[in-house]
């Protein structure tokens, strides 16, 4: 379980790390829709040199980038593998129903790489900021919602606390399978199916206990004087600087860079 | 001056069945009375289900009484006015560290507080270094929680109460699910905010060691207060601790043992270093 490192924060002091969270979220955005505008071999490899770049610029270690990439191991097979047989163009291998095409095949690299840059991208904008930091900048972000009754805040609360948790029920579960394994507890082998249906007596105590957790934080919260209603302070306010001002103009290039390479090649 | 004035207080856990009629009746406090001076350093002890940690919760408006009152520095904690600032003056922490943790790296964790009281960002950061510095855990504060020991996350959870500047603490159970080393650095934390900051400090614990560091103890029974008083005063009631289903430090216990078998020991011996000198005096008379 500690695999999972999606939504974790990686604790450095670096350019990246320092940047306004908002300047953060917009570029992961941007790094998404730029995922699906790399057509060409040109866009592929600006867009992996961006990435690039930037990962160094956040001392993130390249190890960790990889390690997020085992959440979605499952998402990339069935992408790729849709994509090596079911697109038309010429065979290239056939075997029995089942056919590999030339465009079958350029498709599927395409999408296994546009798959992982989305998730590298967004990552490295989790590794990078905190969560605290992160909601405060979706906050601030849809802070407009708040208008038409939306209740912006307390999502953004909730999906702080959701974040923190991530390690620690990742935790709980390891230590549940554990318990259950030695008690004869089989997770390793039989089909899909019949894995899935062993985990079932590691979910039910985690669900559990995950309530009970919530119960007692929320006791914890609310004597420390959380009051939804209220005005809160804020320990970090966003500071829009010179440097998230030049962010944003990088990130203008690389759309403008992106856009151009789709339309000319 | 009394901090704390609880006046014949009575809680009841009341089930109910589908048709919202009372099935089942615990009262878990049983009028209640108690009275805190500022600066104390009191012990709550007792068996499971004694009423401790309802008692506890009734001192930060986390509950609030059927019957009586609890009034804290002066406000009553059933005047829905009060709630926030009877919070702000008693701070809590609880058994499970992981379960009160709320930001992801320390330091904002222990700005949490300070921003629901509303703060100016510079006063956040100076309540948030002052709370670090006072349990220790300034050198840890980029860290994330999952990166600290039990008794360091149990120090984050007594810095981010610590940063509201509270009047008093309550631990409910803090030390209960942490190791001897964890237990003694959140003892030693504790121990030096009541002498350094005079913070009134109310300890629910099972660990008779810790309790006979306080200046108080109170028993609790069924709901109801059984005894009050020192510690030496508490423990020389041997066999009425044993009746409550409560033991005695091991000290207390080897001399009540030594006595009853006819050394001339003094009564009221509690840490290791009275026994030993006891028992050094004893053996130069003979």
């Amino acid at each position: 379980m500690n695999s999972i490192t999606i939504g974790q924060y990686y604790p450095a002091d670096s350019l990246i790390h320092r940047m306004d969270p908002r300047v953060k979220i917009t570029g992961a955005f941007l790094l998404l829709i730029g995922a699906f505008l790399i057509e060409s071999v040109p866009g592929l490899i600006f867009s992996l040199l961006f990435l690039g770049v930037i990962t160094a610029l956040s001392k993130v270690p390249f190890r960790h980038m990889i390690r997020s990439l085992r959440g979605i191991v499952v998402i990339l097979a069935i992408a790729v593998i849709f994509n090596i047989f079911m697109v038309p163009g010429n065979a290239i291998l056939t075997m029995g129903a089942l056919t590999v095409t030339d465009a079958g095949l350029i498709k599927a690299g395409y999408m296994f790489f546009r798959l992982t840059y989305i998730v590298a991208g967004t990552s490295l904008m989790t590794y990078t900021t905190t969560p605290v930091r992160l909601t405060e900048g979706l906050e601030r972000i849809f802070a407009p919602l708040s208008l038409i009754k939306v209740p912006v805040r307390e999502i953004a609360m909730i999906m702080s606390i959701a974040l923190r948790f991530i390690p620690v029920l990742g935790e709980e579960a390891q230590k549940i399978k554990t318990a259950q394994m030695s008690r004869g507890a089989d997770f390793e082998s039989g089909n899909i199916l019949v894995r899935a249906k062993s985990m079932v007596p590691v979910l039910v105590p985690l669900f559990v206990s995950a309530f009970r957790r919530a119960d007692e934080l929320s006791l914890a919260m609310e004597s420390r004087c959380y009051d939804p209603s209220a005005k809160r302070g804020s320990m970090k306010p966003l500071r829009f600087g010179l440097r998230d001002g030049l962010a944003f103009l990088c990130l203008g290039a690389y759309m403008g860079i992106m856009v151009t390479i789709r339309v000319l090649i | 001056m009394s901090i704390i004035k609880i006046s014949k207080i009575l809680f009841e856990y009341i089930r109910r069945d589908s048709e919202g009629n009372p099935k089942q009746i615990k009262t878990a406090l049983d009028h209640v009375d108690l009275d805190v001076r500022e600066g104390e350093f009191i012990a709550v002890l007792g068996a499971n289900g004694s009423g401790k940690s309802t008692l506890a919760r009734h001192l930060n408006a986390l509950l609030t009484p059927e019957e009586g009152a609890v009034v804290i520095g002066g406000m009553d904690t059933k005047a829905p006015e009060n709630v926030y600032p009877v919070r702000r003056n008693v701070g809590m922490v609880f058994q499970n560290p992981d379960n009160q943790i709320v930001g992801s790296i320390v330091e904002e964790d222990v700005g949490f507080g300070p921003e629901n009281l509303g703060l100016e960002t510079t006063d956040i950061w100076d309540r948030v270094a002052n709370a670090l510095e006072a349990t220790g855990m300034w050198a840890c504060r980029m860290k994330t929680p999952d990166r600290l020991s039990g008794g360091q996350k149990q120090r984050v959870a007594i810095a981010g109460v610590l940063a509201m500047r509270p009047r008093v603490i309550v631990l409910d159970e803090a030390t209960a699910m942490l190791d001897p080393a964890g237990r003694r650095e959140v003892m030693e934390s504790v121990m030096e905010l009541n002498r350094s900051e005079h913070v009134t400090v109310i300890l629910i614990t099972h660990h008779m060691d810790e309790a006979a560091m306080a200046q108080r103890i109170i028993v609790m029974k069924e709901g109801a207060v059984a005894m009050d008083g020192a510690p030496k005063e508490i423990f020389s009631r041997y066999e009425e601790l044993s009746g409550l289903g409560l033991d005695v430090p091991d000290t207390v216990r080897l001399s009540h043992i030594l006595r009853s078998e006819g050394m001339p020991l003094p009564e009221g011996i509690i840490t290791r270093e009275e026994m030993a000198s006891a028992l050094t005096g004893l053996l130069k008379e003979s």
